[in-house]
C-alpha cells in the first residue's frame, strides 16, 4: 500500500470519529468545550509518558480522559459555583491546563519522545513509519478508536438523544444528565489523544465542529446528519491529501481548508433553501 | 389558608428553595388531594416553576421536602410525567413529532434496549389525544408553538403516569389550543389522574381548575377554588397592584354572571 492510502485512510478516520462525536457537541452548544477538551488533554498526555516511560497507547488514553473530564468539570464549577461566564471558564480552564502541558513537554524534553511540533501540528506524513502486519500503527488505533466510538454512539444512542434535546426532562425520568455528559467528554477526550498525534492539537476542534456543523446546515434528521458529517470529514481528507501534494502545503492543515470550503458550500445551499418558496410554504403553521 | 387534603397525591412540607441566596420559595406547606385539576396562580417571579421543579427533584430544597403518592420522587418517577416549559429546549433540534413523543417511553423500556412496535402505537394514540397525528413524521422546526406545546403533552401521555405536572403550557398559544388541552386535561381527571398546572390567567383558571394553590414566593392560599379564589387572597397574591385589582374586579363580577363564557 502507498503512504497516500495510508494517508487518506488516517485522515479519514480522524474526520468520521470526531465528526460523529462533533455533532453531539454541536447539537449541545458545546462546540468551544470540545476546542477546551482538545488542548486540556495535553498535560495528562505528558504525564503518562513520563510516568509510563512509553508511547503505548493504555496510559496516554487514561492521562488524556483524566485531563479532558478535569477540563470538563472546572468549567462546570467555574461556571455554577462562581457564576463566571462560561465563555470565560472555558477560556480559564483550557488555556491553563495547555500551558501546563507545554511547561511539562519543555521540561523533560530530554526523556520525552514528544515535541512541540508534533503536538502543535500533528505529524500525518509520517503515520507511515511504524507498522504493524503491515499496516502503520496509526491505522489500527484509529480503525479501534473509530469501532469504539460507534459502538457508544449505538448503545448510548438513547441516552445522548434524550440528554441533548431536553436534560431536564431526562432527569425527572430518573436519567443520570451527569453521566451522558461525561461520557460524551470523555470519548471527546479520548479521540482527541489519538487525533493529536496526525493532526496536532490546533486543528483537532475543525475535525471535531466543521463537519459537524456542515451537515447540521443540510438536514434535520440526526441519523443523516451523523453520517453526512462522516462523509464530509472523509471527503476533506481525500480532498485534502491531494490539495496538499498539489500546492506542497501541510496536509492536515489543506484538509482544514477542504472542510472550510464544503461548509462554505453548505452554508451556500442552505441559505439559498430557505429563500426558495416551496421550502417556505412547508413552514406555515397549520391551524393551531 | 391552606386546606389540606386526605391521602394526598402531592405533599409539601416547609418547602423553601434559593437561587444564589435568593430565596424563590418560602415556607411552601400543602397538600393536594388525588385526581382533581389544580392550577399553580400567581405574579411573575412568585416561584410557581421553581414549586413545579422542586416537586419534580429538579430543583433542590434549602429546608423542606415533597412527597408524591406518600413517597420521595425518586421512588415514584415511573407514575409521575413532567410538561417542562416550552421554550427550555431548541426546536432546532434534529428530531421528528414522533421521536420526542417515543422519549416518554425511555425509561419504561431502559435506555439499552429498542423500542417496540406497541411504543410507536401508543405514540400514535398519545398525538392523536392532541390532535397532532398527522404531523407524527413533521420536523419539529417545522411546528407552531402551539403545536410544541401539544407534541411536549403527548410525551407526557406516553408516559402513562397517574400525576402530571405541566409548567405553563398554556403560554403564548392560541385559544383553540387552550380549549382543545383543557378539555384533555378534563378527560385525564375523568380517568383519576392528577394534574397540576402552572398558569398565568385568572380567569380561564376559575373556569377550569377545581382546586387552587395561591403563591407569591410565599403561599397564599391551597384548597377547592370557591374557597381560595376570593378578593382578599387575590389581592394578597398579586399585592396592590391596582391593574391587576381591577382585573380581579372585572373577574368577580363575570363569575356572578357565568353565562357570559368564552366560545
Amino acid at each position: 500500500m502507498s503512504d497516500a492510502f495510508w494517508i487518506i485512510l488516517t485522515g479519514s478516520l480522524v474526520a468520521m470519529t470526531s465528526g460523529l462525536l462533533g455533532c453531539y457537541l454541536v447539537l449541545r452548544k458545546m462546540s468551544m468545550v470540545g476546542d477546551a477538551i482538545s488542548h486540556a488533554v495535553l498535560p495528562g498526555i505528558a504525564v503518562a509518558f513520563l510516568l509510563s516511560g512509553s508511547r503505548s497507547s493504555v496510559p496516554m488514553l487514561i492521562g488524556a480522559a483524566a485531563f479532558g473530564m478535569l477540563c470538563t468539570w472546572m468549567i462546570e464549577v467555574f461556571t455554577k459555583k462562581a457564576r463566571v461566564q462560561e465563555d470565560a471558564s472555558i477560556g480559564i480552564s483550557f488555556t491553563w491546563l495547555f500551558a501546563i502541558g507545554v511547561i511539562l513537554i519543555t521540561f523533560f524534553a530530554d526523556q520525552v519522545d514528544l515535541d512541540q511540533e508534533c503536538v502543535l501540528y500533528g505529524e500525518i506524513a509520517f503515520i507511515g513509519f511504524e507498522t504493524w502486519l503491515g499496516v502503520p500503527v496509526a491505522v489500527w488505533t484509529l480503525g479501534g478508536l473509530f469501532l469504539a466510538i460507534i459502538a457508544f454512539l449505538y448503545f448510548g444512542y438513547k441516552g445522548l438523544y434524550i440528554t441533548t434535546f431536553d436534560p431536564e426532562y431526562a432527569a425527572t425520568l430518573g436519567i443520570s444528565v451527569a453521566t451522558w455528559h461525561y461520557l460524551l467528554m470523555g470519548a471527546v477526550s479520548v479521540t482527541t489523544v489519538f487525533t493529536f498525534e496526525s493532526v496536532g492539537a490546533i486543528l483537532v476542534v475543525a475535525f471535531l465542529i466543521v463537519p459537524a456543523a456542515t451537515a447540521y446546515l443540510l438536514t434535520r434528521k440526526l441519523q443523516q446528519m451523523l453520517l453526512l458529517a462522516a462523509a464530509t470529514g472523509v471527503i476533506a481528507a481525500v480532498a485534502g491529501y491531494y490539495l496538499a501534494v498539489w500546492i506542497n502545503a501541510s496536509i492536515s492543515g489543506s484538509m482544514v481548508v477542504v472542510l472550510g470550503v464544503l461548509f462554505a458550500m453548505a452554508f451556500v445551499a442552505h441559505i439559498a433553501r430557505k429563500a426558495s418558496p416551496q421550502k417556505q410554504k412547508n413552514l406555515l403553521p397549520d391551524n393551531g | 389558608m391552606t386546606i389540606r387534603a386526605e391521602h394526598p397525591v402531592i405533599e409539601a412540607h416547609d418547602l423553601t428553595v434559593s437561587y444564589q441566596r435568593k430565596p424563590a420559595l418560602w415556607g411552601v406547606d400543602f397538600s393536594l388531594p388525588a385526581g382533581v385539576l389544580t392550577g399553580i396562580i400567581g405574579p411573575n417571579g412568585a416561584g410557581k416553576s421553581t414549586l413545579i421543579k422542586a416537586i419534580m427533584g429538579l430543583a433542590h430544597p434549602d429546608s423542606g421536602y415533597v412527597r408524591i403518592l406518600g413517597r420521595p420522587i425518586d421512588e415514584v418517577r415511573e407514575k409521575v410525567a413532567y410538561v417542562p416549559q416550552r421554550g427550555s429546549v431548541d426546536w432546532d433540534f434534529p428530531a421528528s413529532v414522533l421521536d420526542v413523543v417515543l422519549m416518554g417511553r425511555y425509561r419504561k423500556r431502559g435506555l439499552l434496549r429498542k423500542l417496540h412496535a406497541a411504543d410507536k402505537e401508543l405514540a400514535f394514540h398519545c398525538l392523536e389525544k392532541v390532535g397532532m397525528q398527522d404531523f407524527i413524521k413533521r420536523q419539529i422546526s417545522q411546528l407552531s408553538g402551539g403545536q410544541q406545546q401539544r407534541v411536549f403533552i403527548a410525551r407526557a401521555l406516553a408516559q402513562q403516569a397517574e400525576v402530571y405536572l405541566m409548567d405553563e403550557p398554556f403560554a403564548g398559544i392560541d385559544a383553540t389550543t387552550e380549549q382543545t388541552i383543557f378539555e384533555l386535561l378534563g378527560e385525564m381527571r375523568k380517568e383519576g389522574k392528577s394534574i397540576v398546572v402552572v398558569h398565568h390567567d385568572l380567569q380561564s383558571a376559575y373556569k377550569y381548575f377545581d382546586w387552587i394553590i395561591l403563591l407569591n414566593t410565599q403561599l397564599i392560599g391551597s384548597g377547592p377554588k370557591s374557597d381560595i379564589f376570593i378578593p382578599e387572597f387575590l389581592r394578597k397574591t398579586y399585592g396592590g397592584k391596582l391593574n391587576m385589582l381591577t382585573s380581579v374586579g372585572e373577574l368577580m363580577a363575570e363569575l356572578e354572571a357565568p353565562l357570559r363564557e368564552k366560545n
